[in-house]
């Protein structure tokens, strides 16, 4: 799988600031990037333009051979086909599924057995046992985010988009983030990470 | 912007002021002035619409009194008045409702008049075809829904209704029956369309191009139709009322009842 | 009070009801349409909903009797293709009701949906869930207590409908006579005590109705 991030565009905002995104590239094998910048500067918004939750008002995202955005004429992929996992700052974890439920919510394709079973994993190897009746509300800051990622690498995502990934949680599950990949050898998956620290 | 606003409030509020303030002078000076100029207000059944109108321009230019109407189902006048309503004459369409206000000491002594009648039709619409013929057809399948002033109080639902009891037809016909507000709302319901037919008094298709009378309800077989005037106790006018009355039973007022259709009576008082 | 009396509120509360059927599909697609930002035509959409708060209750059963008597453009259509009567039937109930309530149930519902985070309708579709999807698992769900509040408020207006009522539907006891309607009419034909009594049951029923409103919106706490 011959993949790769290839971005440049600008986004235009109405008080008149711009973001210009020049020559973002990701390579195909796994690999993590890390946007820095100071708070405001727009990290969140290229995130969220990757994603396809925004769109930038000129440029190309492309993605392999997939052009998610532009150039003019092609119509933009929806964030349903970028298969892009996105764990925003607030983790976003819907507030009325239970951590089972918000964790499983991308697998809605998949039959109920494998659904559970994949969940599983990965709330066993994020640390989240036993926690799969809780609502959200009933959970501290970083269980929420131990969710939040959790719910966006259960879906095998092809690119992992992370803002602020690691400031809740403690040191040894940064580690075991940091070092990991999820444990499934059957469908070798190649998270690329853009990440904020 | 709050300079614009203060003005545009200005605007409407000042014009408001004065608009309730003129109609408040009107209403006055119409009672100050007496025997000169009053404003006489009429409660008249809704059959009576037109012929009354016509003969009210005449009588305004002749005396210069202002004849201001109230039309409706005489049953609807009638609890008006009840609930103090002021005005100065009522023309009810049946004894009846003129009765029950006697009854209650709201008429003038000796002011009750019966000089008009009327007769009921079948009516349809005018583009429809001759599928009624008879009384006897508004109980057959064609028709579903018929159209009658209330016949629990209105005058034209009331006669209507006495009629079918009359010739053995109204249990028959009572689940089509479509109860309209008055006489003239069930004529307009057989205009539009939205009931196959309706029974009115036969003044009232006169000026309607839009139905066409299937039947004719002949006097004999019929209740007695008669329309009552009287002054009211409560007048605020008592004099002009009483001049309004007299002129209603004129010669000249009398000519333009029969233009519309309706049937002068001898003179009566029950 | 008289079996017939019994069989008005029935009548009443059944009309209301499947008023209240039609206004929820109808006016939850009105409130979604218009809580999306911007979109041609949606000023216009959004007057001609909230029209029938502001207009008096006659003019919109006006309107409907013009459009759906058998003469008006609807109406012929319906008569002629389906044999299909609405005026002065309990259809018409149904549909002078419904298009009364519609506008409070608009602004309710549509409140509670420009209110879900946007946020977590986005997340839902990274994780591949349709616009459908979206809609049924994320957006009426976060929404689901204005919209329950829209509902019972649609069935409470429904049920003192009488203005567009009266037009479209007439007064035909036991066939398009609701509550109001005859309490109107009560009164019409000098029968106040029935007036009064049938003014309470109606003042009842809307309690009853905004009380289960309240209590259906507070156990949906999230």
């Amino acid at each position: 799988m011959n993949q790769g991030l290839r971005a440049s565009f600008v986004k235009r905002f109405d008080d008149a600031a711009v973001i210009e995104v020049c020559g973002l590239a990701l390579g195909a094998d796994p690999e993590i990037t890390v946007l820095f910048g100071p708070s405001g500067c727009g990290k969140t918004t290229v995130l969220r333009c990757l994603a396809g939750l925004e769109r930038p008002d000129k440029g190309t995202i492309l993605f392999g051979e997939e052009f998610w955005f532009g150039p003019a004429g092609r119509p933009p992929f929806s964030p349903q086909r970028r298969r892009v996992g996105f764990v925003p700052q607030d983790y976003g974890l819907f507030p009325h599924l239970s951590v089972e439920q918000n964790i499983g919510y991308g697998l809605h394709a998949l039959p109920a057995r494998e659904s559970r079973a994949r969940v599983g994993e990965t709330m066993r190897w994020l640390g989240l046992e036993g926690l799969e009746r809780r609502r959200p509300g009933a959970l501290s800051g970083g269980q929420q985010q131990r969710v939040a990622l959790a719910r966006a690498l259960v879906t095998r995502p092809r690119l992992l988009l992370l803002d602020e990934p690691l400031s809740a949680l403690d040191a040894p599950a940064r580690l075991r983030v940091r070092n990991g990949t999820p444990p499934d050898a059957a469908a070798p998956v190649h998270p690329h990470a853009a990440r904020n620290p | 912007m709050a300079g614009w606003v203060r003005l545009k409030t200005g605007l409407t509020v000042i014009p408001g002021l004065l608009l309730a303030l003129g109609a408040g002078a009107g209403a006055r000076s119409g009672e100050q002035a007496g025997n000169r100029h009053a404003t006489v207000v009429v409660f008249a059944a809704a059959s009576l619409t037109d012929c009354l109108k016509e003969i009210a321009t005449g009588y305004e230019k002749a005396t210069g009194d202002k004849i201001v109407f109230n039309l409706a189902a005489s049953s609807t006048l009638a609890r008006q008045i009840r609930a103090g309503a002021r005005a100065d004459v009522f023309f009810s369409a049946d004894e009846a409702r003129m009765q029950a206000l006697e009854d209650e000491g709201l008429i003038a002594k000796g002011t009750r008049r019966s000089r008009l009648s009327n007769s009921l039709v079948i009516v349809v619409a005018a583009d429809r075809g001759a599928e009624v013929k008879s009384p006897q057809d508004l109980a057959g399948p064609k028709i579903k829904r018929l159209a009658l002033a209330d016949p629990q109080a209105v005058p034209a639902g009331v006669y209507a209704r006495e009629y079918l009891r009359r010739v053995k037809l109204w249990s028959a016909i009572q689940p089509k029956v479509v109860p309209m507000e008055n006489v003239r709302a069930a004529l307009a319901a057989v205009e539009a369309g939205n009931v196959d037919a309706g029974i009115v008094y036969k003044t009232d298709v006169a000026i309607s191009r839009k139905v066409r009378i299937a039947w004719e309800a002949p006097r004999q077989e019929g209740p007695l139709i008669s329309y009552p005037m009287a002054l009211l106790a409560d007048a605020p006018q008592p004099q002009a009322g009483r001049r309004f009355l007299e002129h209603l039973s004129s010669g000249q007022a009398e000519a333009v009842f029969r233009k519309f259709g309706f049937i002068v009576l001898e003179s009566s008082v029950p | 009070m008289s079996a017939e009396d019994w069989q008005l509120i029935w009548f009443t509360a059944r009309m209301a009801a499947l008023s209240t059927c039609l206004v929820l599909p109808v006016g939850l697609g009105l409130a979604w349409c218009l809580a999306r930002p911007r979109w041609r035509g949606k000023a216009l959409v959004e007057t001609l909903v909230s029209l029938p708060l502001v207009l008096p209750p006659v003019v919109t059963g006006l309107v409907l009797l013009t459009l759906l008597g058998r003469r008006g453009p609807l109406g012929r259509w319906l008569h002629e293709w389906f044999g299909l009567d609405i005026v002065f039937t309990w259809k018409a109930v149904v549909l002078a009701l419904a298009v009364m309530s519609m506008p409070l149930f608009v602004w309710a519902a549509r409140t509670a949906i420009e209110e879900v985070n946007p946020l977590l309708e986005q997340l839902a579709r990274t994780l591949g869930a349709g616009e459908w999807r979206v809609l049924f698992t994320i957006t009426l769900p976060l929404a689901r207590r204005g919209i329950i509040a829209g509902t019972m408020l649609a069935f409470a207006r429904a049920l003192g409908e009488f203005g567009a009522t009266i037009m479209v539907a007439g007064n035909i006891p036991g066939q398009t006579t609701t509550l109001p309607v005859a309490i109107y009419s009560s009164v019409q034909l000098g029968r106040d005590s029935r007036a009064w009594m049938l003014a309470g049951v109606s003042a009842t029923l809307a309690f009853l109705a905004i009380w289960m409103s309240a209590r259906l919106v507070r156990r949906h706490k999230r």
